[in-house]
């Protein structure tokens, strides 16, 4: 199984997306870049709250952080979650191998047995 | 509870095998039996293969072929043979993240319908490791946006 690095690695890309926060974090950057203040906002959280969701979200890759003046501006980086893709296809050829060869096993134990298909 | 695992990437394979539940549970379970067929490298498979078959214990699976190794370990979190066997997963291939592989066999015409269903687990201290490892730089970035 080959695995492809992404941003913070995929532990922080599935680690970040299993908060609900988090993923409404992502919907509202998935329209636009937005400040930390814009996003502190809607969700009636503290910018300290809000920041540590942002922390996780920037070190998964999912999103990334450009400096202006006083201003952070965040945007969504959607390249971050092409490794999660890339992991479900890998572990589905892994898998899928790993079956033929053990339906070959099977096919081998019962030729030894002389048992006739069920 | 959790309900938010619609965001956990999760694979499911499911196949109908020629055989009875309980043979497709042998070959998951007794290490000379797996040893055949776990292996991710092409070509003949070379596999050592150890398991303690019951909840909480180990196994592991030492693959190679040629040059190339790779090593797998986890857990047994439910064993209930031969139609439910769930065991935890991980190694170089997961990044050493713990995945979690659950495999379903049930009677149907002609053999079993096998179920397999493997996911990632964002577990609790993955998270906490990210708190951690944040909360000194979260506080610098209180302090630059004036907090």
């Amino acid at each position: 199984m080959q695995h492809v690095e992404s941003g913070g690695g995929l532990n922080a890309v599935f680690a970040a997306l299993a908060d609900p926060t988090r993923r409404a974090i992502i919907e509202h950057l998935a329209q636009g870049e937005a400040r930390v203040t814009d996003i502190a906002s809607p969700f009636g959280m503290s910018l300290n709250a809000v920041s540590k969701h942002i922390k996780v979200l920037e070190q998964s890759g999912l999103v990334r952080r450009r400096v202006s003046g006083r201003d952070h501006y965040l945007s969504f980086d959607k390249e971050g979650l092409n490794g999660a893709d890339d992991w479900i296809e890998q572990a589905r050829r892994f898998w899928n191998a790993r079956l033929d060869e053990m339906e070959r096993v099977l096919r081998e134990r019962r030729a030894q047995k002389g048992e006739p298909k069920p | 509870m959790r309900t938010d695992t619609g965001a956990v990437p999760t694979l499911v394979i499911k196949r109908r095998v020629a055989a009875t539940p309980r043979e497709v549970f042998e070959l998951w379970t007794e290490p000379e039996l797996m040893a055949p067929w776990m292996s991710p490298y092409p070509g003949p498979v070379d596999c050592e293969a150890e398991a303690d078959v019951r909840v909480g214990g180990a196994y592991s699976l030492k693959m190679g072929s040629g040059e190339s190794q790779c090593e797998i370990e986890g857990t047994y979190v439910d064993v209930d043979p031969p139609n439910r066997l769930v065991f935890t997963w991980s190694g170089p291939p997961t990044r050493n993240a713990k995945t979690l592989v659950t495999l379903e066999l049930s009677d149907a015409p002609g053999g079993t319908d096998l179920v397999l269903t493997h996911e990632r687990l964002p577990t609790p201290d993955v998270r906490q490791g990210h708190e951690i490892g944040w909360g000194n730089f979260l506080d610098h970035l209180a302090d630059a946006l004036g907090g």
